[in-house]
């Protein structure tokens, strides 16, 4: 019964992301990418909230999508390298590495969503700077890896925590996002969405670290 | 949801820790239980009762509000 929700919940994250692919390449849709990304990255996130409660009925928790434990570690190495590039390279100033980097771009807009040249938007190379990729594919990465992999002991306990941690930085960032919406404007507006998508991850690692934490505390007072 | 697994605990002279090992479980699923902060899954409330010899209903019981 279970394995027939997780097809259906496949085929409709497959189903969902083609049709708004089509339907938005017919329109020329400028920022196509960004929007698949989000759908395919809140399929998963549905997926994967799924398969958690699925499994909490295990004595263990057989988690097939939870990472092993030594990849906290490393998420932890990649979340300082993405803040380390952020400081010393910074956002502004010229890299010769960093900055003129070979890109494979799939849709590139150009700047201010104007095609000012006849190159073709779709699929090609050009030389750009790849600091903010760099940073930001190292962010997410490691906070995956240290909010998703196991705990050196994980158990259905944990997994509550984990589930209401996921459900409480939902909320957490939707109000922030929302307080965004309606009291930011200008052009720090357009920085939000971005913004929102890290801290959602953020708000989730330290509210389940937080709460673990507090439980760790609580147990070692009583004997 | 009431329980007595601390006196449950106190009978058999075993601390937490020991529990949770045997079990199988974090030591703060155990706290967490101890403290009604958390209902455990039927599959640990049927273990528990196994390691004490006891039924179910004889460890956790239900209250007006549940």
């Amino acid at each position: 019964m279970s394995q027939r929700k997780r097809k259906h919940a496949f085929a409709l994250a497959f189903i969902g992301s083609s049709v708004l692919f089509i339907l938005l390449s017919i329109n020329y849709y400028k920022n196509i990418i960004y929007i698949i990304l989000f759908v395919i990255y809140y399929c998963l996130y549905v997926i994967y909230t799924l398969h958690l409660y699925r499994n909490l009925k295990y004595k263990r928790m057989k988690t097939k999508f939870l990472f092993p434990n030594k990849f906290n570690r490393i998420g932890l190495i990649l979340l300082c390298l993405s803040i380390l590039i952020t400081l010393f390279f910074g956002i502004n100033g010229e890299n010769k590495l960093l900055t003129k980097f070979p890109v494979f771009y799939v849709y590139d807009s150009g700047p201010f969503l104007q095609d000012t040249t006849n190159k073709s938007p779709i699929m090609g190379f050009k030389y750009d700077d790849i600091r903010f990729e760099l940073s930001i594919t190292l962010f997410v990465l490691g906070c995956l890896l240290v909010g998703f992999s196991k705990l050196k002991s994980e158990d259905e306990f944990t997994i509550k925590l984990r589930l209401e941690s996921l459900l409480w930085a939902m909320y957490i960032n939707y109000a922030i996002f929302l307080f965004a919406v309606i009291f930011i404007y200008g052009m720090f507006f357009i920085q939000i969405p971005l913004l929102s998508t890290l801290a959602f991850l953020v708000i989730f690692i330290a509210r389940f670290y937080y709460v673990l934490y507090q439980s760790k505390k609580s147990a070692s007072y009583e004997k | 949801m009431k329980n007595n697994l601390k006196v449950e605990r106190a009978i058999k002279n075993i601390t937490q820790e020991e529990l949770s090992k045997q079990i199988g479980v974090t030591r703060q699923a155990i706290n967490a239980v101890e403290l009604n902060k958390y209902v455990p899954s039927t599959v640990l409330s049927l273990k528990l009762s196994n390691f004490f010899g006891k039924t179910v209903n004889e460890i956790f019981s239900l209250e007006d509000t549940d």
